[in-house]
């Protein structure tokens, strides 16, 4: 038994040595207290795990700024898994009351928010038309997907969906960097003249479908008027229409045609896909603005003056064709059980304030919903052009965002079958509107 | 000195094919834990790291606050491992040596509750959690646990205890043993390989199990290990290189525990082999 | 009281502890499960009965079948994962040199939290990986592929993943089995002649009969209830429905479409299914018991 003493005393050891300073459990003991006393917000994100850069530093610091500017509150900030967020947030939405769960939690855009509302405190009260004004992104905040709807949660940061090429590639395929494939035609000839140097065209990573949802969201301008997209959403657009066939035609045309890296099927889009394109596997990629797979991680590793930037290739003219897809990229809302919901908004406007807007294009390297940002700070050439046609308004909403989860799940699996060929485009299409249908009818049901 | 046959000589070859398939991805791990991520994502993905680097396991340390965790898992992984051997060790020697109506049906009763989907009970737990006053405490999680292992633990155990010979009960009980003496000092010592192979199972999924410690010990106060090592894969797990040294730096204790129990393992099987 | 009540008081006594903790934390939830089987439900507001509407559904869910088609199959390599453990299990037995080295050996995939497995095997198994590396070094580029990407590849390459991560816990149970038996048993039978599988069939088996029930129902449940981290991390139940099991397309109705109550009656569905497979498995191995 003395090697189990021995484990036994070693796990003692690091459990003395883990935790100098046992802490009393604390739970939130301040709910019940009146508005003016000291209080506790709890504040859940999935950004806060690393606070030594990137979201995590710039939030940790805003929550001691907030702290020194109203002495009366504390932040508990709760760093949560991103994998589990909405399992954790579910169960606690089931059984929340004002002296256990969180104050402040941070959500995806979309569905994400407007799902949740029954566990949301509306936050019409607080917005001001003023604090609506700079803030963009309220599209997928918003009841009805309407900007000027009921705001369930106030934007902090801005994703979008670019194409980012490969300088150095282009011009080993004898292609100019400096005039990079705009037009379908010419698209498909650069994947050619790549496979002629033993490149890929595109780095796609569609194991989880999220490549074909992108490509998706970056095309639809050409076919779609943004009066087709509220119709879809509302079902008077059926997802068989030939202008989303037409979308998903063009997708599996740059699978057929070979324009995909090897092992695309499988190959996660993040990390994975963009790490191919880092490599100088393959020419293009369709990434983001802030946060991951855009152009400050890229710069860094490839060096910005090989990188390139623009928008989908079009196959179709039309009036909105080089628009790219923008939304928010996390929200922060205020919970419904939350004792203090005015402190909880005023937390949040703090971390949306202008200054703040600031420090997150120049600290965090993305870019903010607050559009009150200093545009002379920015120095990556990349970032420049994102921020001047985010400027010039060259800009829409992501399509997929606002269908139901489940009808962006069918339209994911249905994509990887045609790209994997189990199953045709229009097939896939019935499928979808298939799904589409069904929600919408238990929606009918459901009220 | 034994002859050392050609079948002897393939079986080994088998083994060894086997373990290398066993060692190669943690031996790939440890190389990706090396590198820095430039090496990693822009040079070199699967060979052996040019520039060896700490900088993983330093971050690593820091972010997922193993230090600051590593206690929390240890009060609760070593707790749920002693109470479940008590509680699994009880109900499988009634089931595998005493006679009392509806054995079976509470047999398959403790067996079906193994079956039940995690997913399903969640929400319902959770509530039940909160009016038992059990959230965000330790005692909770630990439970929570040894619930969870009981069916798997106590069939493990039923199923090996029925191989033990039930003469030796009897003799036992003829000099007067009460059952729970009869327990401790015959079945038992006989189940030493079974209750360390309990031990080992149960402290390795308590040690890495995530979703219900999330869920039960929301203050950071409390939170396992495993909770700050999910925590590294971020919202979209780009940092490879720093995933793989959190993970190995959570995997470090399981390994020493278990090189610690196979000795006892390996002893207790030529020691307490029933005769 | 009698004797025989009293052990009977004694028997009901051993086992308290654990039927208070399973009913607490395992059957009052899974009741409360059962009953929103029944009912529409987001998961926080109240819940709305609609009868035996969301089990009709499941009858005429096509992601349902293609999910239930996966599992079997996945139980149809039980036998395969059983077999691979058993057999190294009686080499290592056997003493062989370096028999320690191997049974740690063995181990190290169990020590893996799902998701290191997953990350790991996805960069492993890419089409530019070391498998597929190590195939073409050896003349058998043929067989290349993409292996987790592909429809007709994705689920067998599954089953041989998660025949990696288990096979070491096998060998760990079937060695604790083995030392119980005595080495007599074994002995005799060599000097009987009995070699290879005669051997495993005729004198292993029936000696590990208990244990081997044990390990096999073990699997059969894991194989239904436990693998939604390997299936996240790895496939995502892609590509299209390609490796979705029950219990992903639960986690999905569950928390990703806000379903709970569809997600209760798939819950309930796949209770009674796993159930009947355990019991069957149960009656086959202990033909011929009391």
């Amino acid at each position: 038994m003395n090697r189990l003493a021995l484990a036994l005393l070693l796990v003692a050891a690091l459990v003395v040595a883990g935790c100098p300073k046992p802490t009393p459990t604390e739970t939130k003991t301040t709910a019940a207290t009146p508005s003016t006393g000291p209080m506790t917000l709890t504040v859940w994100d999935w950004h806060a795990a690393d606070p030594s850069k990137g979201v995590g530093l710039w939030l940790t610091n805003i929550d001691r700024e907030f702290e020194r500017a109203n002495p009366k509150v504390k932040i508990n900030h709760v760093a949560q898994s991103h994998t589990e967020y909405y399992e954790i947030f579910k169960a606690a939405a089931a059984a929340a009351s004002p002296e256990r769960g969180p104050d402040v939690v941070m959500l995806h855009q979309g569905s994400r928010i407007l799902d949740n509302t029954p566990s949301l405190t509306p936050l019409t009260d607080y917005v001001t038309p003023d604090f609506r004004k700079k803030i963009v992104g309220w599209e997928v905040t918003c009841e009805g997907y309407d900007p000027n709807g009921t705001p369930w949660a106030v934007p902090i940061a801005v994703q979008g969906l670019v194409w980012y090429y490969n300088r150095t590639l282009l011009k080993q395929a004898g292609l100019d960097p400096n005039k990079p494939p705009t037009t379908w035609k010419d698209f498909l000839a650069a994947c050619d003249a790549m496979k002629g140097v033993g490149k890929a065209g595109i780095a796609v990573g569609e194991k989880e479908g999220f490549w074909s949802d992108w490509f998706i969201n970056s095309a639809y301008f050409q076919t779609m008027t943004p009066q087709d997209k509220v119709d879809l959403v509302a079902g008077k657009m059926k997802w068989t229409d030939p202008k989303i066939v037409a979308i998903l035609e063009r997708l599996k045309e740059l699978s057929d045609r070979g324009c995909f890296q090897k092992g695309a099927m499988s190959t996660p889009l993040f990390p994975d896909a963009g790490e191919a394109f880092m490599r100088g596997e393959a020419a293009f990629f369709l990434g983001l603005i802030s946060d991951v797979a855009h152009w400050k991680e890229f710069g860094e590793m490839m060096g910005p003056e090989n990188l390139g930037i623009m928008t989908c290739p079009v196959f179709q003219e039309g009036p909105n064709s080089t628009k790219f897809p923008t939304g928010g990229a996390f929200a922060y809302a205020v919970t419904k059980w939350s004792p203090h919901p005015k402190e909880a908004f005023d937390y949040i406007a703090f971390v949306a304030n202008d200054e703040h807007a600031t420090t997150f294009l120049t600290d965090v390297g993305s870019f903010p919903a607050n559009q009150t940002y200093d545009r002379a700070l920015i120095s990556d050439p990349n970032a420049k052009t994102i921020a001047g046609w985010l400027a010039e308004n060259r800009t829409g909403p992501q399509m997929t965002d606002m269908a139901a989860t489940e009808v962006g799940e069918t339209l994911r699996r249905e994509c990887q079958r045609v790209l994997t060929g189990q199953t045709t485009v229009q097939a896939a299409l019935a499928a979808v509107r298939k799904t589409a249908e069904e929600v919408a009818a238990r929606k009918r049901a459901g009220s | 000195m034994r002859r050392v046959s050609v079948g002897t000589i393939a079986a080994v070859i088998a083994l060894v094919g086997v373990s290398l398939t066993t060692i190669y991805p943690l031996v790939f791990m440890l190389f990706t834990a090396l590198k820095s991520r430039r090496e990693y994502v822009l040079e070199n993905q699967y060979g052996p790291p040019a520039h060896p680097t700490l900088e993983n396991f330093v971050n690593a340390w820091v972010h997922s606050k193993v230090g600051h965790y590593i206690g929390n898992s240890a009060i609760v992984v070593v707790v749920g491992v002693v109470v479940s051997w008590a509680v699994c060790s009880l109900a499988a020697y009634a089931l595998s040596h005493m006679s009392f109506p509806g054995r079976r049906g509470l047999f398959y009763a403790i067996l079906g509750s193994m079956i039940i989907a995690p997913q399903v009970i969640i929400i319902p737990l959770y509530t039940m959690l909160i009016h038992l006053n059990l959230l965000n405490k330790h005692a909770g999680l630990i439970l929570v646990y040894v619930t969870f292992a009981t069916p798997f633990g106590t069939y493990l155990l039923t199923s090996y205890f029925r191989s033990v010979p039930h003469e030796l009960v009897e003799a036992a009980e003829v000099d007067g043993a009460a059952p729970l003496q009869i327990l401790w000092r015959v079945m038992l010592p006989i189940a030493k390989p079974a209750l360390l192979t309990l031990g080992i199972f149960n402290f390795l999924w308590m040690w890495n199990e995530l979703l219900f410690s999330l869920l039960i010990l929301q203050d950071d106060s409390v939170r396992t290990l495993m909770v700050g090592v999910a925590n590294l894969r971020g919202q979209y797990t780009t940092n490879i290189p720093l995933l793989s040294a959190g993970l190995f730096l959570a995997a470090a204790p399981v390994l020493i525990v278990f090189f610690v129990f196979q000795s006892q393992l390996a002893k207790g099987m030529t020691v307490g082999a029933v005769k | 009281m009698s004797r025989r009540g009293r052990a009977a008081l004694m028997g009901y006594l051993f086992l308290t502890p654990a039927c208070l903790l399973l009913i607490t934390f395992r059957l009052i939830p899974a009741a409360s499960a059962v009953r929103h089987a029944f009912t529409e439900w987001n998961g926080v507001e109240p819940p709305r009965s609609v009868g035996l509407a969301n089990f009709g559904e499941l009858l005429h869910d096509p992601i349902f079948r293609t999910a239930v088609r996966n599992n079997l199959t996945l139980v149809i390599a039980v036998p395969l994962w059983l077999l691979v453990s058993l057999v190294l299990a009686l080499l290592i037995h056997q003493d062989l040199p370096g028999s320690r080295f191997f049974r740690a050996a063995f181990f190290l995939p169990s020590v893996l939290s799902p998701v290191i497995v997953g990350t790991l095997f996805t960069a492993l198994l890419r089409e530019t990986g070391p498998v597929n590396g190590l195939l073409k070094l050896v003349g058998l580029g043929g067989l290349a592929r993409e292996w987790l990407g592909d429809p007709q590849a994705a689920l067998p390459t599954m089953v041989l993943v998660m025949l990696w991560c288990v096979f070491g816990m096998g060998v760990i149970v079937f060695l604790a089995g083995l030392a119980a038996v005595p080495r007599e048993i074994f002995e005799a039978a060599r000097i009987d002649g009995a070699q290879g599988w005669s051997f495993l069939v005729y004198i292993v088996i029936p000696s590990l009969r208990y244990v081997i029930e044990f390990w096999g129902v073990n699997l059969v449940v894991w194989s239904f209830t436990s693998l939604f981290a390997f299936v996240f991390v790895m496939t995502g139940g892609g590509p299209g429905y390609a490796t979705m099991l029950v219990e992903y397309q639960l986690y999905l109705q569950a928390f990703q479409f806000d379903r709970m109550g569809y997600a209760c009656a798939l819950g309930s569905a796949l209770f009674m299914v796993v159930f009947g497979i355990v019991l069957l498995q149960i009656r086959l191995m202990t033909r011929g018991d009391d």
